[in-house]
């Protein structure tokens, strides 16, 4: 449904008098992957490695520098004006931030609306009726619709939002880290919403979340981001049973278990992620890496498909699975 | 802590099906909590109100001369009609709060054009360079920052003096003569329009820079947020974006801008009136009242009190609301 | 290691103290019936209402709540820093034998950041700007050891080695923007240790941190914690970071404790019907479920908290007569079994 090709997309620094571009932030460095019809796709990664540029580049809600997305077999990127707003109804967003992704001076009933009417729904007795199935559907009150996002609380207004993205039937949603905000017995409401709202509108999901847990209990497919590139992307089960890069394993070592009877040997990182306006030579992850090799500081290891249906970008992984080969062979 | 009235289903609800709960609603109910703005708005009130019944009010014609003795004391009767002087007279015996009255209309009439034609001139080059950046941008700010970078009062003294001393220089479309001369009551004959007018022109020219600047930052603030990547992800295309989310969201504060501008414009025009390059005599304003009330303030004391706490009370009135504005339109305080 | 020398010292000493005055031993902090309010202009908002809480001595209690359950306003009102118009209404801090909430103020500076000592959500912000981060460390040791400059300097890199920041001598020269967010927590966590306080208050100290970097600092922690014998009060919402770091939990529902238990019993028998719901609702890494539970509806409104008990409009646990009790009259918290305490009805007898 949806195909991501080498998408790229830099940050200019601008400096000096002229503006002149004196550096570029290298957000998301030629990331390919495929969602297909109907399922989640989860993204993760630690802040600044680039899943949120990816969903919103996605959208073009930002232009991209290179790269291409197809979706549905139309090129997203070359779409213009009456087109390009066509497309805008079948792909939508839900938004982090609940306390500013609604307009705070308009009431929210008229904020869900805002899409039917701009995709030219002028009779305001039917745009009404849609609005109402929407709120009753993300489990809001008729009344509601008249009032204003700040009488309500973080989980509603997060409800309000799923609401506003719905109003249009899409047929792809990206969720950007749409639980992070919300206290843990909120997340659960809203985490159960999304997968019921899936089954019942046949929606496909971009999922992106820097909480392994959340993304592992609603995706299908998980990809994991490392400073700008994917470095693993396979199903979930593969993902957290039998992780092959190096990274991935970390970061699943490294999330806190809500419980005290299991003891883990932990991988604790050194260091910190490097920016993105510099990053390392090679692979980017070598200079934290605990099994980097010597070639991993030169040569940046391509995206492959190492195991069917599990692609990963490291030297070490691809030297194991091809020792492994060869063993059962 | 969010206030979440949304759960309270019973008790508010009736609340909810009135539209009364809107931003507008609960601004109001804050404001009229701060005293001192209602205070000063009954004040302003009650100035506005007589200066528009200036002419029924006034007990004697604009600029007659002689009526009485110069300097009568207040409260002293005419000698020819019997009508009382109640503020006494001038410095050429003129009635004072005959001409109190005009003086408030031009005084008043002028700090809201200029406030007004300001506010207007820089919110639309504000929001514009806000949203668009690049070039847009950058022609307001340097124009802002050469603004910023002369010293206002000189050179304000300076093009006024040369304006206002040959009024003709800038040729008025005349309806826009006669609009002015209506509602400040001015005479059609002689340059007393022009020059109103002129100072109307002068003081705009330098005060849309504030609300320009205010405009855009709050604009640059405003389109960081999340609702407007929103609704441009719905398929909303700029007009609609600046107009139903960008505006209504970076107003509250120029609402408050727009008060404090008013006292800003009303002490400026006072000031170069006063200083004899503004509205000059016989044309009425607090300023050149007061001009003249100085000459004569050793021997009659009481005068320069008379345009003095009129002055005093409007712009600390304007102030005053726009605190209590400024207050009631916090969105940190809670709802 | 020299630098964690002096806080084994002084904690044996003071416990040594504390042993010959009276029998309090073992108790690090004891919190009595606290209640703090906020008067707003829209009335009293009873954020922390009868909190009661032990901390003993080199033991780490997580306080485990969601947002505005009172638990940051419990931790600023022991170090007495609830500003206006926040009030602690009622009850004793007692910490070590003294009742915090009766000492002078200027008593009180001699204890915060000297014995006890707090960590922040947002390292960043509770950095000074201006300041690099050496003279910020100094000027703690400036104001509770009246250490000099030099020695101050000194003591600031040994910390900074001691919480593993890499090239010590030269980061303290860094100021606060020249660091990244897990840096900054190092930081604050040895301006925190600088004095080797007897209690340590961290207050969501890796919320702000990414997965990787929280794996870092609460290995430092633990380690740091091993060494010196400081005692925790860890405040976090995350189940898993209590359950990797405690010994002990609090619960806290809407400005009250709701059950307390050494962590192993709150995992495997939580009693409270919040306590389930809240274990039951996070999505735990390995274990998938087609669901997760839920607990219908939001925090109450703490200007106008339900009358019974807090937790009644949420709650699913019983039906019918049994909940007629609770929506009127609220649960004590009660020892249900050994050390374990829990505040409802249902474990009445």
């Amino acid at each position: 449904m949806v195909q991501v090709k080498s998408l790229v997309k830099y940050f200019p620094i601008r400096g000096g008098i002229l503006q002149r571009t004196v550096a570029q932030v290298k957000a998301v460095d030629d990331v390919s992957f495929n969602i297909k019809r109907g399922e989640t796709l989860g993204l993760v990664g630690e802040s600044g490695c680039g899943k949120t540029t990816v969903g919103r580049t996605l959208l073009r809600l930002i232009p991209a520098t290179s790269g291409k997305v197809i979706f549905e077999g139309r090129d997203v990127f070359s779409l213009t004006g009456p087109d390009l707003k066509a497309i805008r109804r079948d792909m939508q967003i839900i938004f982090q931030d609940p306390y500013s992704s609604l307009d705070p001076r308009m009431p929210i009933g008229e904020s869900v609306g805002e899409g039917l009417l701009v995709h030219g729904m002028r009779d305001s007795k039917k745009r009404n009726d849609i609005v109402m199935e929407m709120l009753k559907r993300v489990g809001l009150e008729d009344y509601h619709a008249r009032r204003y996002p700040h009488e309500f609380s973080g989980g509603q207004r997060q409800r309000i939002g799923i609401a506003r993205a719905l109003a249009l039937r899409p047929k792809f949603i990206v969720c950007d880290e749409p639980v992070s905000a919300l206290d843990v017995s909120i997340q659960s409401q809203v985490l159960n919403l999304l997968k019921d709202l899936q089954r019942e509108f046949g929606l496909t999901y971009l999922f992106i979340a820097h909480n392994l847990s959340v993304v592992e209990h609603i995706s299908d497919r998980v990809g994991v981001m490392y400073l700008g590139k994917m470095v693993e992307l396979t199903d979930r089960e593969t993902l957290f049973r039998d992780p092959l890069h190096p990274y991935t394993k970390a970061l699943l070592s490294a999330i806190p278990i809500p419980d005290p009877t299991i003891k883990r040997e932990r991988i604790i990182l050194q260091g910190e992620v490097p920016s993105p306006i510099n990053p390392p030579s090679g692979c980017r992850f070598h200079p934290r890496c605990p099994v980097a090799i010597d070639r991993c500081k030169v040569d940046d290891p391509p995206f492959e498909e190492l195991k069917p249906g599990h692609l990963v970008a490291c030297h070490v992984a691809k030297q194991q699975v091809e020792e492994e080969k060869r063993l059962m062979a | 802590m969010a206030s979440t009235t949304a759960d309270l289903p019973a008790a508010s609800r009736g609340i909810a099906l009135r539209k009364s709960e809107g931003q507008w609603t609960i601004v109001l109910r804050r404001f009229r909590r701060h005293r001192l703005a209602m205070i000063s708005l009954f004040v302003l009130v009650l100035i506005f109100v007589a200066s528009l019944m200036a002419p029924i009010l006034a007990p004697f014609p604009r600029d007659a001369t002689g009526l009485a003795p110069r300097f009568s004391p207040p409260l002293t009767t005419n000698p020819q009609t019997g009508t009382l002087h109640i503020l006494g007279t001038d410095h050429v015996g003129r009635d004072f709060f005959t001409r109190l009255l005009y003086a408030a209309r031009i005084t008043l009439s002028v700090a809201f054009s200029v406030a007004t034609a300001a506010t207007l001139i820089g919110m639309t080059l504000g929001a514009l360079a806000g949203y668009f950046r690049g070039i847009v941008d950058s022609i307001v700010m340097r124009v802002l920052e050469f603004m910023a970078s002369i010293p206002d009062f000189p050179i304000l003294l300076i093009i006024a003096s040369i304006l206002i001393t040959d009024p003709k220089l800038l040729p008025y479309p005349p309806f826009v003569l006669d609009l002015i001369g209506n509602l400040m009551l001015l005479n059609s004959v002689g340059t007393e329009r022009a020059q109103v007018l002129t100072m109307i022109v002068v003081l705009t020219l330098f005060g849309w820079t504030g609300a320009a600047r205010l405009m855009r930052g709050m604009v640059l603030s405003v389109r960081e947020r999340d609702f407007i990547e929103s609704a441009r992800s719905l398929g909303a295309n700029n007009v609609r974006i600046i107009l139903r989310h960008v505006v209504p969201n970076a107003f509250p504060p120029l609402v408050v801008a727009y008060t404090l501008s008013l006292a800003g414009a009303l002490t400026a025009e006072t000031a170069l009136s006063f200083l004899g390059v503004g509205i000059t005599d016989p044309t009425p304003t607090w300023g050149n009242m007061l001009q003249f009330a100085t000459n004569f303030m050793l021997t009659n004391p009481w005068v320069p009190l008379i345009p003095g706490i009129p002055v005093v009370l409007c712009s600390l009135g304007f102030n005053f609301i726009g605190d209590g504005l400024r207050d009631a339109l916090d969105p940190r305080l809670k709802m | 290691m020299s630098s964690v020398a002096p806080a084994a010292a002084k904690g044996a000493r003071v416990a040594g103290k504390a042993n010959a005055g009276s029998d309090r031993s073992d108790l690090m902090l004891d919190v009595q019936g606290l209640k703090t309010y906020f008067y707003t202009e829209d009335g009293v908002v009873k954020a922390v209402d009868g909190v009661d809480l032990k901390v003993k001595r080199g033991e780490t209690v997580g306080i485990v709540g969601e947002s505005g359950c009172g638990k940051s306003v419990t931790s600023l009102s022991i170090m007495r820093l609830v500003g206006a118009p926040g009030k602690i209404v009622e009850g004793r801090i007692i910490f070590d034998g003294t009742n915090l909430l009766e000492l002078p103020e200027k008593e009180m500076t001699q204890i915060r950041g000297n014995r006890i000592s707090m960590v922040f959500q947002q390292p960043t912000t509770c950095l000074n700007p201006v300041f690099k981060i050496g003279d910020q460390i100094a000027e703690v040791l400036n104001i509770h050891q009246s250490l000099g400059k030099e020695a101050g300097w000194k003591r600031a890199i040994e910390l900074l080695r001691m919480v593993g920041i890499p090239e010590p001598q030269k980061r303290v020269h860094a100021y606060p923007h020249e660091i990244s967010g897990g840096q900054a927590q190092r930081v604050m966590i040895a301006m925190a240790l600088a004095c080797a306080p007897e209690l340590l208050i961290a207050d969501e100290p890796t919320t702000a941190l990414d997965v990787t970097i929280q794996a870092q600092i609460l290995d430092l922690m633990r380690d740091l914690r091993d060494k010196t014998g400081t005692s925790i009060m860890l405040i976090t919402h995350d189940l898993g970071v209590i359950a990797e770091m405690c010994e002990r939990v609090v619960v806290m529902y809407a400005g009250q404790v709701v059950e307390e238990a050494d962590v192993y019993t709150l995992f495997a028998r939580p009693l409270h019907p919040y306590t389930q719901g809240l274990i039951g609702s996070i999505p735990v890494l390995g274990k998938v479920r087609e669901h997760l539970d839920v607990i219908p509806g939001t925090v109450p409104n703490l200007l106008n908290p339900p009358p019974g008990c807090r937790f009644e409009p949420r709650c699913q646990a019983c039906q019918g007569a049994a909940r007629e009790r609770c929506k009127v009259e609220t649960p004590p918290l009660r020892e249900v079994e050994p050390n374990h305490w829990v505040r409802c009805w249902m474990y009445e007898k």
